[in-house]
């Protein structure tokens, strides 16, 4: 699958938001009872508001055609995108009325705190449904899995809590260790996680590229040449050239970096550099996530559309007759 | 003024209109319904009662919508700036008026002193007859088409044996066969008739067999593929003959009634007689009676006796049958598998499931038929084995005497003629050859005179040759010693003996719809260079004149110094003639015509209208009356107004002639025809009465019947030549026995008295006879791709996404054992140099042979395209490594060549692989700036029909120019 | 109904004149154009319908395939429940599945969700496109019956392709599919496609083995 900026943002943002809420929600809980009277909860909201509105905005780049924009939700019914658009807009209204109630017109604590478990719920939910977008695929051999929604779900949550851990750090000065460690626990399941998926990604890779008889039924087959050694089909973003080794392991590096990094960070003294460190890593784990997470992909029709100098043929036979 | 043709006046036809016309996207001619919306090309599909294509289309043909707007048009006529070398671009637009002024005056120049310095060749030209008459009434001998380089082995082994040969001039009968065997054919030969025969042959069940060292395309279909090593199939055939003598299954009947295989041959080693038929006073060919006494062959009305011999006069005499078999013992299959690397024992079942076919599944038509013996039969008898082949066979320079074993084969079947055979297309069977020499005498070419002959034909001794002593007397050496058969001239030898003044220099060559410099040409950078080179001295161009007739910016229109753009196929008006390379099917001649689908650019003009003009200007013979006037003003109306000889009632289109149009094949000409033609869906057929359409070449009232429509001369029987007489009069020269003409160098007398044999053999390629040989083990071929028409598919925007690319494929056995892997550059290197390519792995290719697509690759910068184009710079050319001439003892230069009919042979060539470290395509030729830079950096084409479509961009408007009056007209 | 093309792949020669004439027609017809993308330099472009050619098997056992791959009008289409804006859809009456180009947005969900890779992406016209079963030729009561077909059903040069009601037992493709056992491609992604492809059926010698036996050691 051609990986696509206003789809990596999408996701991307969406899950920062829903892990910015979470954490959100949940210090409504443990944290200490002046919390929602401080103005912290105020710009964790509008951390996540942001983020929120940041992947309602990229994904408008993703339409091509904003001019059917609204005919988007009729089919609610069967379409994981229309549940999308109708989870994430509610999210992101959620996260602006939440903006508003802690920022600019509090109300009552018990609303508040209220408010943002919905919030976050609602948030969870967005992020559910835009993981099940994926997940539901059954052409998409790499992603129909349930390791898709909970990688998905858990990178955002993740990276969402470290963006909410930084923000906690510079405003307060101080880190909370609590969260931190639980972040440290949460990224180290998650890459627990993402070892299982990189499992059903190369599965999928080795069922396609070993010839499953090019989708017919009996002998086996291998594409013939095409006529041209360069990747075909630019019109056809659900296929993309198999990535190669070497780039797998450059995208799969950096990822595991941006991991460590982050833990370490996250064990590390809270101060403002390394809160906005995090960050960092934290979005650049995000996006080699994402990407690779769509780069990798392979779709059933692969088969049929990569060859040439891409993808050498290794013949069977193992000696001359 | 100029030209005078009549275009369409845009203004005064529809512009959403439906028009018939004949496809040229390849050879085929299919019969094309064309939908014109908005004055643009909307769709073009088959005509359904169309006898070609019957309704069909293929992808080349359906894609002729790009090639019409194509970019790498011509637009203007252009003249190499006289400071600008050659060859390097610097060609200008100029006015038609001036082109047409400097080739009069070249042409002019050159009539008047010596015609022959004017070399005329055409490639895959479809007005071949029109081509050859002008070449005629222009003088020189210096004329010929493809052919040369293209299949005249098959052409020429076709005719020498049968009278008719495949494709064009014969047909296997898929539609009653039992059992197919196809060799040497690649993917598109030819294109929906052969697919649809396929398919006629696949819905009833039968059996299909590929031969071929490369499985793909029509391979892919095949019930059985048979490998084998290229250049063998003649080898192949012998040991199929051998198995039939050996298991009695021969057509004994068919052989003595149709075939000379009764004929006494004279056995008089060493004298002049030897190896000629015995004749009675009348010239008339003996045969051994029942009663064991010599009688003519007719009068024995195939009583012949097949074997034994007899004393005729003092000599001994056998029959032609007897000595084939004798041949035919030591073709063993053991012999043959050596050789051909095809198991013997699917040699001997092959051999037997043709004649399981032939002779216990007889397909019996309840159609009555005459004989010439007088001898009526109520049904007509088939032998359902059919068999079709194409250059595989062909292009290597043994193929002639392997066609002469397909064909002598298929004699031993019986299937000549018959159902579920091989079937004759009008006009033919023509007798054996056909009776036509070329112009051969000293004086037939003089200057400001009209060739006295026709100049190309079939030579039947060494007496039609056209030598002096033992020099040529045509530029491309074409029926000399060194090539004596070449029926259809020699293009590829043009440049080389051009450019080194052999036998004469020349001073002009004008070159039609062939792309010499490129794809065409073999050893060609050499090749270029001589297109380019110099005299020392005097600085003068060696070959002074080159002028070229293409509508498309080819690699070979670099190099004129005067380019003459044609209209498109969907321009002009055109005729595809019996005359010419017929249409026909089996079951009746058919002609078609070309008529403007859509207004030329302006800027433009038809090739033969311009033809037409240079003939009136210079007042060639009989283009012009006694007055000096033009007969005709353009095409158009040479088509309708000429006739082979003034009132023969024979032109070039065989429909609708005479004043009321209702004439059929002769007739006064119609000054209406065409347009009756554009009525009639742009074609016209014959269906021949079912009692005339088998036994052809003995069918007494068919014989009848074409006598009189003049396809033959006489109603005489066609006698199928088992034996051929005439190459043993050529091998009777070699030896230094026949009484004519002879050479005198004896390296060409002893290659006459080798290869001339009068019957089928096989030799090795000349290739693998040289020195050096084994230093080069593999086999290089090339195959023609479904979707590319030679060098012209790469300048369409729709066929060259399928294609632009060719890797080199091998076997993975091969690859295995030369530690190669898939994907990898290598180095080929064949005796002439080497070039690189990428290998692909492929279980679909004979392990000693390696293959790729022909004509992909394209000069950086040509046909329209990107410099950077994947065609130049992804693409590989196998011609940069054909050798052009072999390195053999005589005099002179001899050409890779077969050496009975100059085919070019192109797949004898022999290389070696090994592993490169240069990773992009080698040899270069510099890059010449596309014509159109704009066109080649259009991001987008979506072409519609509704320029009011938003969403169509870069629609090609380059060429749209309705309702502009062309300069050239009057 | 539902209307289908089945290919024979006994007598399909990859000749590509389907994926051809698919372009031709429907580059100008009602769900145009097909665009092509740098089409004079490094081309690649829109097609409809695509000839994949393959082979299996080892020499000389070498086996070469040829298949031309449309859109599979699936009875269980996953591409039509993912598309949220309702522009996939399956047409009830003959269950031709197409695109409303007014009502895409062009996210491309529904080509992830194709199991086939028929479905293409116009970038300039920012919405899917995809092979139609030539609806606006089949439909079009205007044109001759012969032209009321699929452009690549009619041009195809071995008559490979045969269209008509698959829902239909008496039909010419129901009647081809049950006789030749028909298959479709991945039926195990579950989107019961209605496009079917018709096996090889090689035909044997006609010489038994017995007889060449004895010949071969008598013989030759
Ligand atoms: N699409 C398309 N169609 C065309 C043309 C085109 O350019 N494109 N060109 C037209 C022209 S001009 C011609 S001449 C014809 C030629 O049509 P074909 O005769 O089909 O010619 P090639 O494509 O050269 O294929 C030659 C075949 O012979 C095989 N071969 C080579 N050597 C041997 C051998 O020794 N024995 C056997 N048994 N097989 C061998 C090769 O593997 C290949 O498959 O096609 C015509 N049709
Ligand atoms: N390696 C290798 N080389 C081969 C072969 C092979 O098998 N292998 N095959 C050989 C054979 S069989 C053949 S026939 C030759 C073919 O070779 P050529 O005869 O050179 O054929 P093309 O490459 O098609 O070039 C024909 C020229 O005609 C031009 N043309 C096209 N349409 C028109 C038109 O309407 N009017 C005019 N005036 N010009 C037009 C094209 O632009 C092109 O420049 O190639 C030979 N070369
Ligand atoms: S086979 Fe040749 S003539 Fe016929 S449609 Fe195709 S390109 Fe045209
Ligand atoms: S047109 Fe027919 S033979 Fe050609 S590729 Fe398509 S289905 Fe196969
Ligand atoms: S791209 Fe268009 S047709 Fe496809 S799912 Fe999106 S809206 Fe539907
Ligand atoms: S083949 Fe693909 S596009 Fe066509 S109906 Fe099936 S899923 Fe949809
Ligand atoms: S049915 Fe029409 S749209 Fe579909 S592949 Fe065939 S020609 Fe193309
Ligand atoms: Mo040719």
């Amino acid at each position: 699958m051609r990986p696509t900026g206003p789809l990596l943002l999408m996701t991307g943002l969406q899950g920062l938001a829903g892990g910015v809420f979470v954490v959100l929600a949940i210090l409504g809980f443990v944290a200490a009872p002046g919390f929602l009277h401080s103005a912290t909860p105020g710009f964790l909201a509008l951390l996540g508001l942001v983020l929120v509105a940041g992947g309602g905005l990229a994904s408008t780049f993703h339409m091509h055609r904003r001019a059917a924009a609204k005919f988007i939700l009729r089919r609610l019914k069967s379409s994981w995108l229309s549940r999308e658009v109708a989870t994430t807009a509610p999210f992101g209204a959620a996260a602006a009325l939440s903006v508003l109630v802690s920022l600019v017109h509090p109300v009552a604590p018990g609303l508040e705190r209220g408010l943002f478990i919905a919030t976050a719920l609602l948030g969870l939910l967005a992020m559910w449904v835009t993981a099940m977008i994926y997940a539901t695929i059954p052409a998409m051999l790499s992603w129909r899995t349930p390791t898709t929604v909970a990688a998905m779900m858990g990178t955002g949550l993740v990276a969402g809590g470290v963006w909410a851990w930084a923000l906690l750090v510079v405003v307060s000065r101080t880190s909370d260790t609590g969260l931190a460690i639980a972040l440290v626990w949460a990224l180290l399941a998650l890459a627990v996680l993402k070892g299982v998926q990189g499992r059903v990604f190369r599965r999928a890779r080795v069922q396609v590229e070993s010839g499953q008889q090019m989708g017919m039924p009996g002998r086996r087959y291998r594409l013939a040449d095409s006529g041209t050694s360069r990747t075909p089909y630019r019109t056809q973003p659900q296929v993309w050239r198999p990535l190669t080794d070497e780039e797998r392991q450059r995208a799969r590096g950096p990822l595991a970096i941006a991991a460590v990094l982050t833990a370490v960070l996250l064990m590390a003294s809270g101060s403002s550099p390394v809160a906005v460190l995090a960050v960092v890593t934290a979005a650049a784990g995000v996006y080699y996530e994402r990407w690779l997470f769509f780069a990798d992909a392979t779709h059933s029709s692969s088969i049929w559309l990569t060859s040439g100098a891409a993808s050498p043929w290794e013949p069977t036979r193992k000696s001359v007759p | 003024m100029a030209i005078r043709q009549e275009t369409v006046d845009p203004t005064t036809v529809p512009s959403t209109r439906t028009v018939h016309t004949t496809c040229y996207m390849c050879a085929c001619r299919c019969g094309l319904e064309v939908r014109v919306e908005d004055n643009r090309v909307r769709f073009i599909k088959g005509i359904a009662e169309h006898p070609v294509n019957k309704g069909v289309w293929c992808a080349k043909g359906g894609a002729g919508i790009m090639t019409q707007y194509s970019p790498a048009r011509l637009t203007t006529p252009l003249m190499r700036d006289p400071d600008a070398p050659r060859g390097q671009g610097g060609l200008k637009p100029v006015d038609w008026d001036t082109a047409l002024a400097t080739l009069a005056g070249w042409l002019g120049n050159i009539r008047d002193t010596d015609p022959r310095r004017l070399a005329y060749f055409t490639g895959r030209d479809q007005m071949q007859a029109f081509n050859g008459f002008w070449a005629q009434q222009f003088g020189t001998p210096n004329w010929a088409a493809h052919g040369g380089f293209c299949s005249v082995n098959m052409a020429a082994g076709g005719m020498y044996s049968v009278g008719g040969s495949m494709w064009e001039f014969g047909w296997p009968d898929l539609d009653e066969s039992r059992w197919f065997l196809l060799a040497g054919v690649a993917e598109d030969h030819p294109s929906n008739p052969l697919k649809l025969s396929i398919a006629a042959l696949k819905d009833r069940g039968g059996r299909f067999v590929v031969l071929n060292p490369v499985k793909s395309g029509y391979g892919a279909l095949a019930d059985e593929w048979v490998p084998i090593r290229p250049g063998t199939d003649g080898a192949l055939f012998m040991a199929f003959m051998h198995v039939l003598v050996e298991e009695g299954l021969i057509d004994r009947e068919f052989l003595a009634r149709y075939t000379n295989a009764a004929h006494l041959v004279r056995v008089a080693p060493g004298s002049a007689g030897d190896g000629l038929f015995a004749r009675d006073a009348e010239g008339q060919p003996l045969v051994l009676g029942p009663d064991g006494r010599p009688r003519p062959y007719l009068e024995a009305a195939g009583q012949g006796a097949l074997e034994g011999e007899a004393v005729l006069d003092g000599q001994r005499v056998r029959p032609a049958l007897a000595l084939l078999l004798d041949r035919l013992k030591s073709a063993t299959p053991r012999w043959a598998e050596a050789l051909t690397d095809v198991p013997r024992r699917t040699i001997v079942r092959l051999a037997l499931e043709m004649a399981d076919a032939a002779f216990n599944h007889p397909v019996e038509l309840p159609i009555p038929w005459t004989d010439v013996y007088g001898q009526h039969y109520d049904t007509t008898v088939g032998r359902p084995v059919a068999f079709h082949a194409m250059r595989g066979l062909a292009a290597h320079t043994n193929g002639f005497q392997t066609i002469r074993g397909l064909f002598t084969l298929m004699m031993l079947l019986g299937a000549i003629d018959r159902p579920g055979g091989f079937l004759y297309k009008s006009p033919y069977p023509k007798p054996v050859p056909p009776p036509v020499k070329p112009a051969h005498g000293p004086h037939d070419y003089e200057p400001k005179r009209a060739a006295s002959g026709p100049i190309l034909g079939y030579p039947t001794s060494p007496d039609d040759l056209l030598v002096d002593g033992d020099r040529p007397l045509r530029i491309d050496e074409s029926y000399s010693w060194k090539y004596p058969l070449a029926a259809h001239g020699a293009i590829q030898n043009v440049i080389r003996n051009a450019h080194d003044g052999i036998p004469y220099p020349i001073d002009t060559l004008m070159v039609y719809m062939a792309n010499l410099a490129w794809n065409s040409t073999w050893n060609t950078l050499d090749t270029r260079a001589m297109l380019t080179a110099q005299d020392e001295g005097s600085g003068q161009y060696r070959i002074p004149h080159v002028v070229v007739f293409d509508a498309y910016d080819s690699e070979t229109v670099q190099f004129a110094d005067l380019v003459l753009p044609d209209t498109t196929y969907l321009e002009r008006w055109d005729a595809t003639s019996l005359l010419d390379r017929p249409i026909s099917e089996p079951d009746g001649p058919a002609d078609s015509i070309r008529q403007p689908v859509v207004p030329p650019p302006p800027g433009v003009a038809p090739t033969a209208d311009v033809l037409i003009e240079m003939a009136n200007r210079l007042r060639l013979p009989r283009f012009v009356d006694e007055d000096g006037e033009p007969l005709y003003r353009n095409y158009a109306d040479f088509v309708q107004g000429w006739e082979t000889e003034p009132g023969s009632g024979v032109g070039l289109l065989a429909g609708f002639r005479g004043a009321d149009g209702e004439g059929e094949l002769v007739g006064e000409p119609n000054p209406d025809q065409l347009q009756a033609y554009a009525t009639h869906r742009a074609f016209w057929r014959l269906h021949l009465p079912p009692g005339g359409r088998y036994f052809r070449m003995a069918n007494r009232d068919y014989l009848a019947w074409a006598a009189d429509k003049k396809f033959i001369r006489e109603p005489a029987p066609i006698v199928l030549n088992l034996y051929s007489e005439p190459l043993q009069t050529f091998r009777l020269a070699g030896q230094g026995f026949w009484p004519g003409q002879r050479p005198s160098n004896p390296h060409l007398a002893a290659r006459l008295a080798r290869y001339m044999d009068p019957l089928a053999s096989w030799y090795p390629p000349l290739e693998d006879t040289l020195p050096g040989a084994e230093a080069f083990p593999l086999r290089i071929l090339t195959q023609r791709p479904m979707t590319h028409y030679h060098s012209w598919g790469s300048m369409n925007a729709w066929l060259r996404q399928l294609l632009h690319e060719n890797p080199v494929f091998i076997n993975p056995v091969l690859a295995q054992s030369l530690s190669l892997v898939d994907g990898q550059w290598v180095w080929v290197e064949s005796r002439l140099g080497r070039m690189t390519a990428r290998v692909r792995l492929s279980e679909a290719v004979e392990p000693g042979t390696v293959w790729t697509w022909n004509a992909i690759a394209k000069g950086p910068g040509a046909w329209g395209l990107h410099p950077d184009a994947p065609e130049a710079t992804r693409a590989v050319l196998v011609n940069h490594i054909i050798p052009d001439v072999s390195p053999l003892e005589g005099p002179g230069i001899f050409f890779n060549n077969d050496p009975v009919t100059g085919q070019a042979g192109w797949y004898d060539t022999r290389v070696r692989i090994y592993p490169s470290d240069v990773h992009e395509v080698w040899p270069k030729v510099t890059a010449v700036p596309p014509r159109r830079p704009a066109a080649v950096r259009q991001p987008r084409l979506a072409y519609t029909t509704h320029p009011d479509n938003p969403h169509a961009t870069g629609a090609p408007d380059l060429l749209h120019h309705v309702g502009t009056a062309r300069p050239t007209d009057q | 109904m539902q209307l289908t093309i089945i290919t024979d792949l006994n007598k399909c020669v990859g000749c590509k004149s389907c994926q051809v004439s698919c372009k031709e027609h429907n580059t100008g017809g009602s769900f145009g154009p097909v665009p092509d993308q740098d089409p004079y330099a490094d081309p690649d472009g829109m097609w409809w319908n695509r000839i994949v050619g393959m082979e299996g098997g080892e020499y000389p056992e070498a086996d070469v395939l040829y298949l031309p791959k449309a859109c599979m009008h699936c009875y269980d289409a996953p591409c039509v429940p993912v598309c949220p804006t309702g522009a996939s859809f399956k047409r009830e009456d003959n269950g031709v599945v197409l695109v409303d180009y007014d009502s895409c947005i062009g996210c491309q969900l529904c080509m992830w969700a194709c199991p086939y890779g028929v479905r293409e992406f116009d970038e300039h016209q920012g919405v899917v496109k995809k092979c139609t079963l030539c609806i606006d030729r089949i439909e079009d009561e205007t044109l001759a019956p012969e032209d009321r077909q699929p452009a690549c059903v009619q041009s195809c040069p071995t008559h490979a392709r045969t269209y008509g009601d698959l829902d239909d037992p008496d039909s010419e493709v129901a009647r081809l599919v049950a006789e030749q056992r028909g298959f479709q491609l991945l039926p195990e992604l579950g989107a019961n496609p209605a496009v079917h492809y018709l096996p090889r059926r090689p035909v044997a010698s006609a010489v038994d083995d017995s007889k060449l036996d004895s010949l071969l050691t008598g013989r030759y």
